[in-house]
C-alpha cells in the first residue's frame, strides 16, 4: 500500500522478497546493503535466529530522490522455512511489489513449487489479489552447476509471463536489477495505462494531504496532553509512519515504522491463532519507559508512549477518544471525494512518473 | 522419525539442548510461573520460536505458530528497545475476551511465554514477582547451563564487488535502457523480446560469474545492438554517430533562419567569435578554429577532434553536448537579436522538434532530452 505526503514530499512503498528458505532473499537485500551509498539506503534490520535463518523478516530501506520529492522503498524478506508460516504472511500485508526468488538448483523444484503456491494462497489470505500486484522473478544461484537451464525454469515457474531475471545474489549480479524494476513496476501501477490515478480504498493507496497531516498532529498533541504521554504515533500497517507527535526517542523513521507495524501485527495474528478472536492492545514495559499500540482501523495503529506515571484510567479514556477522532479522520482520507481525486491524482500521476524517470539514472 | 511439531524435546532445530536433569529444572520452574493461575499455560522456547519445554500444555492452540509469533514479536520489540535506547522490554498483549499473552526474555536466549485465559486483579505483578523471585531464577540458571548444538547452517557471505567500474557502468545502462523502453514503448515488449533479454542477461550473469569480462562487455553492447533493432531505433553503433547527426541538423536550420537576414560573411563572423570565445570553456571539444566551415562548423571534425582527447565516447558526449548546446544557445541570442523575441520562440520550437526526433535513438546513450526556454540537451549519466 503506497503513501503520498503531501507535507513532507514523501511517497513509500513496500516491497517484499518472497521464496523458499535458503534461496538468497536475505542475501540480496544484503548485497543493496553492502552496494548502494549511504544516502540511498537506511539501516538494515535482520531478525534471524541463532543459526542466522530468517526468524520474522529483513528490512532494508532504500531511498531515491527526484526534483524534491524522497521515494522510501521499504524492502522486506519473508522467512523461508515452513515453521514461521504464521508469521510470513505478516510481511506481506500491504505489500505494493514483490520479489519472487527462486532457488535454480534442480534439487530444489518442488520447494520453489511449494512456496510459489504458498504466496499465492497467502497473498489471498492478506486481502491482495496476487494478478494485480506487480512481481518480477529472481532466478537465483545461476553460477551453480546444478542449476536448471533457464527454459526449463521459465516453464515451470513462469506460467504468467512474468518478468525475470538471472542472478546470484551472492555476487550481486542481477540483483540490483531486479529491485529496480519491482520498484519501478510499484510505482507505476499507481497509475493506469491511461493516467488516471488508482488511489484511495480500493487501491489501497493513501494520501495523506496538507491539512490531513495538520489534524493527525493536533489530535495526537490533544492525546499526549489528555493521557499525561511523553509521545504518540500513527502508523500504516504496511510500514509508514503517518504521523508522529511529542517525544519520539528513536530519530529513524523508516525502521520505526516497520517495527511497530510488524511487531503489531505479530501480535495481532498471535490473538487470533490463541483465541480465535481481536485484540485490544499490546504493552511493552521497559524500566523507563511504556510503550501501549491499539488498532485505530483495519489498516492503522495507534501507538503511544509514556513514562510508567500517566493514570490509567485518564490513559485509556484518552486513547479511546483519540481513536474515534482518528479513525473518522482516516475514513475521509480512504474515501476519495472527487475533489479530493481531482486535487491529487494529477500529483501522484505526475510523481509516480518522476519517480521512474529518476530511477534509470540511479 | 520426523519429529512432531509442538513436541517438547523432540525439535532438533532448539537452539540450545538440555540435559534430563535441567528439564526437570525447567518444568518445575514453568509449573511454579502459573501455579494457582486458573487455565493458564507456560512454554519455553528459545529465540527463534522453537519450543523447549510446555507447563500444564493448551488445548486446542497452534503452539508452534503461536511460539514463532512470539518469537517474531519479541524480536521485532528487541529491535524497537534498541531504537529507542532501551534495554530491553517484556511485553503483554491483551485480547479482547479478556486473554492474555505475556513474554518475558529469560537469559538471552530464551523467551517465557504465559498464556493466560483468565484476568485477575494484579495478574502481570504477580506473575513478575514469580519471575524475579525463585522460582524465575531456577528457569534463569537451566536456560544459562544448558548448551548449545553445533552450528550447521553457514551465514551468507556477500563477496566484494569484482567487476571493473567500466563494465558495471555498461552494464548498469543497458538495465537503465531496457527500463527506459518498456516504459516508453511497452508494446513493442513481446514475448519474444522478453525472452531475448532473459536469456541475453543469463549469459551475462554467466560471462560475470566466470569473471569472462571480454565476453560480458561483448554481450552488453550485443544486446544493446539487438534490441533497438527490435524496437526499430536507431542503429548506430556509437553515440557519437547520432549527435553528429543532430547538430548537423540542428546547426543547418539555425544557419538556414540567420541566411535570410544575415551575409555569408556577418554569419562566418558570429561563428568565429563564438568558437573563440567558448573554446576556453570547451578546450577538449572546440579543439581548433580549423572545423569552422563558410557554413558555420564542422561537426564530424569537432567530434573526431574531441576524441583525440577523450577516447571514451560515452565520456566524452557529456562535454560534446554541452558545448554544442553553448554553441546554439548563442545562435539562439543572435536570432533573439535580429528577429527579436517571437522569432527566436520560432527557432526555440523548431530545434526542440528537430531534438525530439533523437530522443529515442539518444536514450541508449544514457542521454535525454530537456528542453525548455533554452534549449538544452540533458546528459543523465552526468
Amino acid at each position: 500500500m503506497a503513501i503520498l505526503h503531501e507535507a513532507t514530499k514523501e511517497v513509500i512503498c513496500k516491497v517484499v522478497y518472497h521464496g523458499t528458505g535458503m534461496c538468497g532473499k536475505t542475501t540480496s537485500l544484503m548485497y543493496l546493503n553492502h552496494h548502494l551509498p549511504p544516502s540511498q539506503r537506511g539501516r538494515f534490520i535482520s531478525l534471524e535466529t541463532p543459526t542466522e535463518r530468517t526468524l520474522y523478516f529483513d528490512f532494508l530501506p532504500v531511498i531515491t530522490e527526484a526534483r524534491g520529492y524522497k521515494f522510501r522503498y521499504l524492502c522486506f524478506t519473508t522467512p523461508g522455512q515452513d515453521y514461521y508460516e504464521a508469521s510470513r504472511k505478516l510481511v506481506l500485508k500491504g505489500v505494493d511489489g514483490i520479489v519472487y526468488v527462486i532457488d535454480s538448483q534442480r534439487e530444489r523444484i518442488h520447494e520453489n513449487l511449494s512456496a510459489l503456491t504458498l504466496l499465492e494462497k497467502n497473498l489471498n489470505e492478506m486481502g491482495q489479489k496476487p494478478d494485480l500486484l506487480p512481481t518480477v522473478i529472481q532466478y537465483n544461484k545461476r553460477d551453480l552447476p546444478s542449476a536448471i537451464p533457464l527454459d526449463e525454469a521459465e516453464k515451470k515457474f513462469n506460467s504468467k509471463h512474468l518478468l525475470s531475471f538471472p542472478a546470484v545474489a551472492r555476487t550481486g549480479q542481477g540483483v540490483y536489477e531486479t529491485f529496480l524494476t519491482i520498484a519501478k513496476m510499484a510505482l507505476t501501477k499507481l497509475t493506469s495505462a491511461d493516467g488516471e490515478s488508482r488511489m484511495g480504498d480500493l487501491f489501497k493507496t493513501t494520501v495523506i494531504a496538507q491539512e490531513d497531516a495538520t489534524r493527525f498532529r493536533t489530535q495526537l498533541a490533544k492525546l499526549n496532553e489528555e493521557g499525561g504521554l511523553t509521545g504518540s504515533m500513527l502508523v500504516d500497517e504496511s510500514s509508514g509512519l503517518l504521523a508522529s507527535q511529542g517525544e519520539i526517542p528513536a530519530k529513524d523513521y523508516e525502521t520505526l515504522g516497520a517495527l511497530l507495524a510488524c511487531n503489531f501485527t505479530a501480535a495481532q495474528e498471535l490473538a487470533y491463532n490463541m483465541s480465535g478472536q481481536g485484540f485490544t492492545g499490546i504493552v511493552q514495559k521497559s524500566p523507563r519507559r511504556t510503550l501501549m499500540a491499539t488498532r485505530v482501523d483495519k489498516r492503522r495503529f495507534l501507538v503511544v508512549l509514556h513514562d510508567g506515571r500517566a493514570e490509567t484510567r485518564r490513559l485509556k479514556d484518552a486513547m479511546l477518544y483519540a481513536r474515534g477522532t482518528l479513525s473518522a479522520a482516516l475514513l475521509q482520507v480512504d474515501q476519495m471525494s472527487p475533489s479530493r481525486l481531482a486535487r491529487f491524482g494529477e500529483l501522484f500521476t505526475s510523481v509516480s512518473r518522476l519517480a521512474v524517470a529518476g530511477m534509470g539514472a540511479v | 522419525m520426523q519429529p512432531t511439531p509442538g513436541e517438547p524435546g523432540t525439535d532438533t532445530n532448539v537452539a540450545f539442548v538440555l540435559t534430563q536433569a535441567q528439564r526437570t529444572q525447567v518444568a518445575r520452574a514453568l509449573d511454579g510461573i502459573v501455579e494457582g493461575l486458573p487455565q493458564s499455560s507456560s512454554v519455553l522456547i528459545d529465540r527463534a520460536g522453537r519450543i523447549v519445554e510446555i507447563a500444564r500444555k493448551p488445548f486446542g492452540v497452534n503452539l508452534p505458530a503461536i511460539s514463532a509469533l512470539a518469537a517474531g514479536c519479541f524480536a521485532t520489540t528487541h529491535e524497537l528497545a534498541a531504537a529507542m535506547g532501551e534495554e530491553e522490554y517484556s511485553l503483554l498483549f491483551q485480547h479482547e475476551n479478556e486473554q492474555q499473552v505475556y513474554i518475558w526474555p529469560v537469559a538471552d536466549r530464551a523467551l517465557l511465554v504465559v498464556l493466560l485465559k483468565a484476568v485477575m486483579p494484579n495478574l502481570v505483578e504477580s506473575l513478575e514477582e514469580r519471575l524475579v523471585g525463585s522460582v524465575g531464577q531456577d528457569l534463569v540458571r537451566a536456560v544459562k547451563e544448558a548448551q548449545a548444538p553445533p552450528r550447521t547452517v553457514p551465514a551468507p557471505k556477500i563477496a566484494p564487488p569484482v567487476i571493473p567500474e567500466e563494465l558495471r557502468h555498461r552494464t548498469r545502462a543497458l538495465t537503465a535502457l531496457i527500463m527506459d523502453l518498456q516504459a516508453k514503448r511497452p508494446e513493442e515488449f513481446t514475448m519474444e523480446v522478453n525472452k531475448g533479454i532473459l536469456q541475453a542477461r543469463e549469459s551475462l550473469v554467466q560471462a560475470l560469474s566466470t569473471r569472462d569480462w571480454r565476453k560480458a562487455w561483448e554481450i552488453c553492447e550485443g544486446t544493446r545492438q539487438w534490441l533497438l533493432m527490435q524496437m526499430h531505433l536507431s542503429q548506430a553503433q556509437d553515440v557519437g554517430e547520432v549527435l553528429i547527426r543532430l547538430y548537423r541538423e540542428v546547426f543547418g536550420y539555425l544557419n538556414g533562419i540567420l541566411k535570410a537576414s544575415t551575409s555569408p560573411d556577418r554569419l562566418r563572423i558570429i561563428y568565429q567569435s563564438f568558437f573563440r570565445f567558448l573554446s576556453r570553456q570547451f578546450p577538449r571539444v572546440l579543439t581548433s578554429d580549423r572545423y569552422l566551415t563558410p557554413d558555420g562548423v564542422d561537426v564530424q571534425g569537432l567530434w573526431e577532434g574531441g576524441q583525440a582527447a577523450v577516447h571514451d565516447s560515452v565520456q566524452l558526449s557529456g562535454e560534446f553536448v554541452r558545448a554544442m548546446d553553448a554553441l546554439v544557445r548563442e545562435l539562439l541570442r543572435v536570432i533573439y537579436l535580429v528577429k527579436g523575441n517571437a522569432g527566436r520562440e520560432e527557432a526555440v520550437k523548431g530545434a526542440t522538434e528537430i531534438l525530439k526526433r533523437y530522443n529515442l535513438e539518444l536514450l541508449p546513450f544514457g542521454l535525454e532530452s530537456a528542453v525548455g526556454r533554452d534549449w538544452t540537451l540533458i546528459p543523465s549519466h552526468n
